[in-house]
């Protein structure tokens, strides 16, 4: 096996399933060896599963809440017993969060929101940046970021705001870690088939007095590709901002949205 | 050249030099089948030997001379091409008090123009009646300078060309998503090209380099090649109206 990623290490996190897992499928598929972390112990076994034509031992899973330090700080260290080396991380772990206006909203949930989408990221760069430093030989982040992030709609406030404040934070960090050659991206989806998205297509099939059917399809119809986005799609994308085909791309969000935010 | 039942049937424009070459070399290690366009035959030549392409001489501001290239491009391919890139381009540097009408209007119509009659002539060709509808995924190359203005290279001609390549991305998306189009831009920063004018200077242009691209060197064609076939290939499939800066951190700061 040779491709992109051969022996290095990225590590995922929210690797249990969607977006995280489709994302470690496409590392692995490049050659990488690859930690998932997930607070759901399902991700040894999505894991296993997703690696079930690669070399096992290119896998760990590490079950950790990365919404705390020690969390973070908990996988770093068993990844780093495992494969004692890290060239790349993917911020992916995120909840969805309440539908409710900012000023009907209860600050647990938006506490909640904003500490697994954007105070996990900032933990998880604390325990993983200067392992990446310390290797020198550079190495590349993504965070999972999201339209939300980049064009607010009524009833996202608390997801939109850690959504961008996210990209921003990235932003930051690639002109903090160009000089170590890290390069830093985010990756911005648009309507994915998730768990999440059915979580928020039954919110709005609720609220708009629509089937869950008749809510897909409208949803649809305002995407200009005509489809949902899949876990390879993205994948595919953070796939290339790892790899040295984007070694000149840093500090930048890449929408995979099939044109939503065009009209 | 013909290609092969699943090979990617790719046309370049400004292929004899700088970016286009770099497509052109790149879509060739990944065994793609390309034709190459431009103006200087001698220059094409010499990417033709190196990189196996087919080549066809061509104005890129003549709706005619563009017609004809991109249906002798298609008896070339065996086919017509399902992927396009349109980095034909001139940079004029001159100061805008100082920019004739015409100075303007002749890179607005290499620049801006020209993409389009490629990109129009190839989607106007795939929408005739046939058995076999295909897709085909387009880049155009934008630039750091449609959306940074610069005091020591003054190009407003080139600023607007480019802004407008952006513009005419997003409505161009949106208007052949329906047919399997998907269309994006990629926009290079400083790159070490024949079009490069910042190293003329060295002291100056590594000060630049420091101060300016947080990734503290020039970027290569070759870079930009990775990004234009990454947006060609099916790893971008759901990206459409999209602008990749490769501009080594430049528009992040």
């Amino acid at each position: 096996m040779s491709g992109p990623g051969t022996d290095r290490v990225a590590l995922v996190t929210g690797a249990a399933r969607g977006l995280g897992l489709g994302i470690v499928g496409e590392l692995l598929a490049d050659g990488w060896r690859v930690c998932g972390a997930d607070i759901n112990p399902a991700v040894s076994g999505a894991l296993l599963a997703m690696a079930a034509d690669a070399d096992p031992s290119a896998t760990l899973a590490v079950v950790a809440d990365v919404s705390t330090e020690s969390g973070c700080a908990d996988v770093v260290e068993k990844l780093w017993e495992t494969f004692g080396r890290l060239d790349a991380v993917v911020n992916n772990a995120g909840v969805g969060g309440p539908s409710t206006s900012v000023h009907e909203t209860d600050p647990v949930d938006f506490n909640q929101v904003i500490g697994v989408n954007l105070i996990g990221p900032f933990h998880m760069t604390r325990a993983a940046i200067p392992r990446i430093i310390e290797g020198g030989r550079g190495g590349a982040v993504v965070n999972i970021g999201s339209i939300l992030g980049q064009s607010a709609e009524a009833g996202s406030g608390a997801y939109a705001a850690s959504k961008a404040g996210l990209a921003q934070m990235g932003q930051a960090m690639a002109l903090e870690l160009a000089p170590h050659g890290i390069r830093v991206n985010t990756v911005a989806p648009g309507y994915m088939l998730t768990a999440m998205h059915e979580e928020y297509i039954t919110d709005l099939a609720t609220t708009s007095g629509l089937t869950y059917e008749e809510a897909v399809t409208s949803l649809r119809s305002s995407v200009p590709l005509g489809r949902h986005g899949t876990p390879e799609d993205v994948g595919h994308v953070v796939a290339w901002l790892l790899s040295s085909r984007a070694s000149y791309v840093t500090g930048q969000t890449i929408p995979v949205n099939g044109g939503i935010l065009l009209t | 050249m013909t290609a092969t039942k699943g090979q990617r049937r790719l046309l370049v424009t400004g292929a004899a030099s700088g970016i286009g070459r770099a497509v052109c070399e790149a879509a060739a290690i990944q065994k793609w089948a390309v034709v190459g366009v431009d103006q200087n035959a001698l220059e094409l030549d010499r990417v033709a030997s190196a990189t196996g392409a087919a080549t066809i001489v061509s104005d890129v501001t003549d709706e005619e001379s563009v017609e004809l290239a991109v249906d002798h491009a298609s008896e070339l391919l065996g086919g017509l091409p399902d992927a396009l890139v349109t980095a034909a381009g001139v940079y004029d540097v001159k100061n805008a008090d100082e920019t004739s009408l015409n100075d303007f209007i002749r890179v607005l119509t290499i620049n801006t123009a020209g993409s389009f009659l490629f990109a129009r002539t190839l989607v106007s060709r795939l929408r005739q009646p046939g058995p076999d509808p295909m897709g085909c995924s387009i880049v155009f190359l934008s630039s750091i300078a449609a959306r940074r203005g610069e005091g020591s290279e003054p190009a407003v001609s080139y600023c607007a060309s480019k802004g407008a390549v952006e513009a005419m991305t997003r409505q161009l998306a949106v208007e052949w998503a329906p047919y399997g189009v998907r269309v994006n831009a990629v926009s290079p920063g400083v790159i070490q090209t024949p079009m490069l004018r910042l190293m003329d200077d060295p002291d100056s242009g590594n000060r630049y380099l420091q101060e300016s691209v947080p990734l503290s060197r020039l970027g290569s064609a070759g870079e930009v090649a990775s990004a234009c076939l990454f947006l060609l290939d099916d790893s971008s499939a759901y990206i459409t109206g999209a602008v990749v800066p490769v501009d080594g951190g430049a528009s992040a700061q």
